[in-house]
């Protein structure tokens, strides 16, 4: 019991920090205005959904009507929440790692060149419960801000367009899995390198994690074995990606088939070649491995 | 559960001490920081740790507090390995490098290190006890470095260890400062704390510590009670101003009559080793007889500044004068 107090003592520090250096409040008011501007948009867009639309849009449903013989004026709409939707997931999913990664990247080495550390190392807690503590902060900080985001956007979406995502809960635990994830890389890296390096490592990992998804993505879209095979293959050197795909597919609408389900794949944000339960299964280990990692060569590190 | 001052099980083998290392050596890549450190603790006593800029001293103490890993040796901190919850509640320490999240009120911090040790928050005492009790719900961003080393001293008392690692504790302190944390010290001592003090105040060590280690490049060069490192008194005797053939004649007449080797004459002193007390009378006699005025006559004690020149002490390099001289010629 002792053992998850000092943990968690060590996790409310760093909250404390986010609080006092007033980060939380710069990321919070600047994630309202975010929020705000994203409401605007799903307001616009929206807003004349129901009684006739003009402009492309409007003729593209009706195209589509006539193609399909289905309602397309909700099948429409439905599409279009979900690529905004989609879009304000991969903003949530941007944002959130940078929060993750540049608030993280000195969780130990950074404490230890500025001589905070190692006070708090020579008290009777191991370092298995400091770094724990340390994560577990970072992970919370980056959790409430998740849940903050993506709530928001989903809720913004639904209320304008009416579209609600089939899985929207799950999209968010794969979103904060991802940003966990994330941490998990700077926990290692910080053991072995400076803030700033710890940092560049954890967010090109993430960048090339997502541009192999994109890639994947196509090959799949395509018919591309050889591209989709390489994408994939990035995509598990740093499986960030996998959560992202994912995320998306907990709030993509129920496939419509033909041709609008192609529609559906399109993008940046598709997921024709949608993440299955074994790529998760081994996100989750590969974020474990990174945890235990962490933990070995922090008990090892000179400070 | 609050901070003990029973013996910790597995001391008695080395019941006396507070710490016990033995063929220590911690290399960083080729370079050899800690090169055989043995050395012990006496409990209950201020042990200073003194040696040169570089010589190995906050490696060793950041090896006996579990901050590093020695790469070979073997140590015994208040009878546990350094490192363990049984031996860490049961230290304070001090790094040269103090510095704490700048962010938090010295309450705050001391509050935090009180819960990590679970121990009652003894804030207010030892904000007041190292004189920033009117600063302690001040951010300490907004300290200066000399208060911070002071919350540094505080932060280290924390818990009531039985002993406490202080590196450089007055590096950032006034002269003032320096003798308040002496006092503390000596209270500490009083309180049955053993005292573990990094430092390069030779002086300020001389004042304080029982018993000393010497480190130099990695090495022990002398270890034990502050008496023995400063034995070997001098017999000293202010004669005036000398011509050089008049002070060699009267050394000469000195060693025969007092039956000594050694002494030397220098700027209108005379000093020769103390054998016994009974040895400046004689040398004044024998000063006196041949015709010397003596103006002053004494035993003083080695300083410990010059058992360290003399055991750390290292030639001048060869080429310094040519250096100063490239220099003020602007080269």
């Amino acid at each position: 019991m002792m053992a998850v107090r000092q943990v968690l003592l060590i996790a409310g520090i760093t909250w404390r920090e986010g609080i006092r250096k007033r980060m939380i409040l710069i990321g919070f008011i600047l994630t309202l205005a975010f929020v705000g501007l994203f409401g605007l948009g799903a307001y616009f867009t929206f807003r004349n959904w129901q009684s006739g639309m003009g402009g492309d849009v409007g003729a593209a449903t009706e195209a589509v009507g006539q193609a399909l013989g289905q309602n397309s004026v909700v099948v429409m709409r439905n599409l279009a929440a979900y690529q905004l939707l989609s879009f304000g997931m991969f903003m949530a999913s941007f944002l959130g790692a940078m929060l993750a990664v540049f608030s993280a990247s000195g969780m130990i080495s950074g404490d230890a060149e500025n001589g905070t550390l190692q006070t708090m190392v020579t008290r009777p807690v191991s370092r298995t419960q400091i770094l724990a503590g340390r994560y577990l902060g970072y992970a919370t900080v980056y959790l409430a801000y998740l849940v903050f985001l993506t709530g928001s956007l989903q809720l913004l979406v639904w209320a304008f367009s009416g579209y609600a995502a089939p899985a929207p809960v799950e999209a968010v635990v794969f979103l904060a899995l991802q940003g966990l994830l994330l941490l998990g890389l700077v926990a290692v890296g910080t053991n072995l390198l400076a803030p700033i390096a710890t940092g560049i490592l954890a967010f090109m990992a993430f960048g090339l994690a997502f541009i192999g998804g994109v890639v994947q993505q196509i090959g799949k879209f395509i018919d591309n074995g050889t591209a989709e095979k390489i994408g994939a293959a990035v995509t598990y050197v740093f499986p960030s990606d996998h959560f992202f795909r994912m995320a998306l597919s907990g709030l993509a609408p129920p496939s419509s088939g033909g041709l609008l389900g192609i529609v559906d794949q399109m993008g940046p944000f598709g997921t024709p070649a949608g993440p299955t339960f074994w790529s998760i299964v081994y996100g989750v280990a590969y974020l474990m491995a990174c945890l235990v990692g962490a933990g070995l060569l922090f008990r090892r590190k000179d400070l | 559960m609050t901070a003990s001052t029973d013996t910790l099980p597995g001391a008695a083998p080395e019941a006396g001490s507070a710490l016990v290392c033995r063929e220590i050596r911690k290399h960083y890549g080729t370079t050899m920081a800690l090169d055989g450190v043995s050395l012990s603790t006496p409990r209950g006593s201020i042990f200073g740790f003194l040696g040169p800029n570089g010589a190995g001293k906050s490696t060793l103490v950041k090896i006996l507090v579990g901050l590093v890993r020695p790469s070979a040796g073997d140590v015994r901190v208040l009878g546990g390995r350094p490192g363990t919850k049984l031996v860490q509640r049961n230290l304070g320490y001090l790094p040269e490098q103090f510095r704490f999240p700048q962010w938090l009120t010295g309450r705050e911090l001391l509050r935090f290190h009180a819960r990590l040790m679970d121990t009652p928050d003894e804030a207010t005492a030892l904000l007041n006890l190292t004189g920033i009790g009117a600063a302690g719900d001040r951010r300490i961003g907004g300290y200066s470095k000399g208060m911070q080393q002071r919350l540094g001293l505080a932060q280290a008392l924390v818990g009531n260890p039985q002993l406490v690692f202080l590196d450089e504790p007055t590096s950032a302190l006034d002269p003032l400062g320096r003798l308040e944390v002496r006092d503390v010290l000596l209270h500490l001592r009083g309180r049955g704390v053993t005292v573990f003090l990094n430092s390069h105040l030779l002086t300020e060590a001389e004042k304080v510590c029982d018993a000393v280690a010497v480190i130099d490049r990695g090495r022990i060069v002398a270890q034990g009670p502050m008496e023995t490192l400063l034995a070997r008194p001098e017999a000293r005797v202010r004669v005036g101003m000398l011509a050089p053939e008049q002070a060699t004649a009267f050394l000469a007449h000195m060693r025969e009559k007092l039956g000594i080797t050694g002494g030397a004459y220098e700027a209108g002193l005379v000093t020769a080793p103390a054998t016994s007390p009974g040895l400046v009378p004689q040398l004044v006699q024998a000063a006196v007889e041949q015709g010397l005025q003596v103006y002053e006559a004494g035993l003083a004690r080695r300083s410990l500044e010059d058992a360290f020149v003399q055991l750390v002490g290292r030639p001048r390099p060869e080429d310094e004068a040519a250096a100063y001289a490239a220099w003020d010629a602007g080269a």
